[in-house]
């Protein structure tokens, strides 16, 4: 097995982010009935015209520059040919010789160590219907056909199914922040072909490559990759030859399972599609493109270290898309953005989740949550407070302090009152102040306990620790 | 040589998914030779610059569109089969 070099490229699909499809006015939409967003030119009629969608390579220049890809600035696209029903025109439009990005680049992190995953182009090109095959029919829904695909595709450059997985969730974590595709694998708008080829250390030349179609999650990636390369690993010591060809990964079995093998490149009879015209992209449409760009997560990553988050909170927020877009709402304004963010990742969080719904749904205004913010990294709202008042914060349109009046929530935060308070509770607890003077830290906690039960709550516990300790300190002096 | 092979014919029907028979595979070895002839005069040509035509380009800029919603009882209306709202078409996968 470790003698063994592993060759994996890539090939992403992506669902663009478009309102229209990419040649035609109907609606780009994932969920609605079978062929209601359709017209004559997403069913490939006779005589039709298709029309570039404008907003189509807008999403594709921004993917190109997020991609750090080289555009070309004049770009046709091309028709390749096939027979398929999902496809009634018999071509697909797609690119071949000018795609729209090319000779980019990701960067991915493991260990510490940061390394490029080159990408060789992305080209734009219409989806096909979706076909349900069924035991003597296949039914079929134009819905998808003329979706508009960013494809991506890397180099042949990756030697680690880790790596390929880094890469994937990087490349979906980009293209979520910059709002290009939703890239949910689940739901299609997402769809990653891998493929691998196995040879020798010694072996300079690269062997036959095996495709892996239509892998349904990232973490199925790594293990369709590893059990590809195992078995062409196994056919090379049987002394067993590979032709180019296409598998499918079975999870359940943990094999791959062939589909069939390659036709020749040359079939697609690739040419210019007559019907679009040159695109030109000019420089002031892609510097406009590029100002609009939103923070992406490693810069986010760099911001959110400054302003004092660790690594699991920057991690977490940024794993939230929507969380996050909030959350740097935030980043000018001159509030504690760690209390800022235990807030949304802790109790808001699980609120949203327990709900399914996103911080947008709910009744939080910029203005409440800067209030329950200072409030909360003040000391005027207790940890136990923020829980009691949450789902009124979120749920009523509400100002905090009128909430904080219906709710009455009065905290005592004068510390002449919490001295008063603290001193009748050591009094009346002597043994385990005792306890405390021998070394004994639990009694600590209990004291805290009945000082707040004392209080019903209301003392403020941050105070009551600090005027507590030091009382208590200062009884060991004077023993 | 003045005509085509049986196999790339055949390769060009099975491309174009059309039936021939060994009559026809005859004639076309002689015919399709004589536009493959024809197309191989045209690359000869040194063309410069644009390979579609251009002056389209200033009748359809680029231009965002307007969206539309179908009505789907019209288009299924033109297909050969439905089911529900699909468009059903003779089996296209080997069920393993």
């Amino acid at each position: 097995m470790n003698n063994y070099l592993k060759t994996i490229g890539l090939e992403v699909h992506l669902e663009l982010k478009s309102k229209n499809k990419i040649f035609s006015s109907s609606i780009n939409g994932f969920g609605s009935s079978a062929n209601t967003l359709i017209n004559e030119i997403d069913l490939g009629y006779p005589g039709v015209l298709p029309i570039m969608n404008e907003e189509v390579i807008n999403l594709g220049i921004k993917a190109a520059i997020i991609l750090n890809c080289k555009i070309n600035k004049k770009m046709h696209f091309d028709r390749k040919n096939y027979f398929y029903p999902d496809l009634p025109k018999g071509y697909q439009i797609t690119q071949s010789r000018t795609p729209i990005g090319y000779d980019g680049y990701v960067e991915i992190e493991r260990d510490g160590e940061v390394k490029r995953i080159e990408i060789s182009d992305i080209h734009l090109e219409e989806d096909t219907a979706k076909s349900t095959h069924r035991q003597n029919e296949s039914l079929l829904d134009f819905n998808r056909a003329g979706v508009p695909l960013l494809e991506i595709v890397t180099k042949a450059c990756i030697d680690d199914p880790i790596d390929a997985k880094l890469y994937l969730e990087k490349l979906k974590e980009l293209m979520l922040y910059a709002d290009i595709s939703d890239c949910k694998m689940e739901e299609g708008s997402m769809r990653c072909d891998a493929n691998i080829s196995v040879r020798k250390k010694e072996q300079d030349k690269l062997n036959e490559k095996i495709e892996i179609k239509n892998i349904g999650s990232i973490s199925n990636v790594v293990l369709a990759l590893e059990q590809c390369a195992k078995e062409q690993i196994e056919m090379y010591e049987n002394n067993e030859s590979i032709r180019a060809q296409t598998r499918r990964f079975d999870d359940k079995l943990n094999k791959t399972v062939l589909m069939r093998y390659k036709e020749t490149v040359n079939d697609y009879r690739y040419f210019p599609e007559p019907d679009i015209p040159y695109v030109y992209l000019d420089d002031e449409r892609i510097e406009s493109i590029k100002k609009d760009i939103p923070l992406l997560p490693d810069e986010l990553r760099r911001i959110y270290h400054e302003k004092g988050l660790n690594d699991i909170s920057s991690n977490k927020l940024i794993n939230n898309l929507s969380l996050s877009k909030f959350f740097n709402s935030f980043l000018d304004e001159e509030i504690d953005l760690v209390t800022a963010s235990n807030l949304l990742l802790g109790d808001i969080a699980s609120y949203l989740n327990k709900l399914e719904i996103t911080i947008a749904d709910t009744k939080l205004t910029k203005d409440k949550f800067i209030s329950l913010v200072n409030k909360v990294s003040d000391n005027s709202l207790t940890s136990r407070n923020v829980k009691d008042i949450l789902e009124d914060v979120l749920e009523k349109d509400l100002s905090l302090e009128e909430i904080i009046k219906e709710k009455g929530i009065a905290n005592i935060t004068d510390s002449n009152e919490l001295s008063d308070l603290v001193d009748q509770v050591i009094s009346a607890n002597e043994a385990s102040v005792t306890d405390y003077l021998n070394g004994h830290d639990r009694a600590l906690k209990y004291l805290m306990g009945q000082i707040m039960k004392a209080s019903q709550g209301k003392a403020n516990p941050a105070m009551v620790n600090k005027i507590l300790i030091e009382k208590l300190q200062l009884k060991k002096k004077n023993n | 040589m003045d005509k085509l092979t049986e196999e790339e014919v055949m390769h060009v029907a099975k491309l174009a998914r059309i039936e021939i028979s060994k009559e026809e595979l005859e004639k076309y070895q002689v015919s399709l030779k004589k536009i493959f002839a024809e197309i191989e005069k045209i690359k000869e040509i040194e063309i410069e610059g644009d390979i579609l035509i251009s002056p389209t380009s200033s009748v359809c800029p680029l231009e965002s569109i307007t969206d539309s919603i179908s009505n789907p009882k019209e288009i299924l209306a033109n297909a050969n089969d439905t089911s529900g709202n699909y468009i059903k078409v003779p089996v296209v996968i080997d069920h393993e």
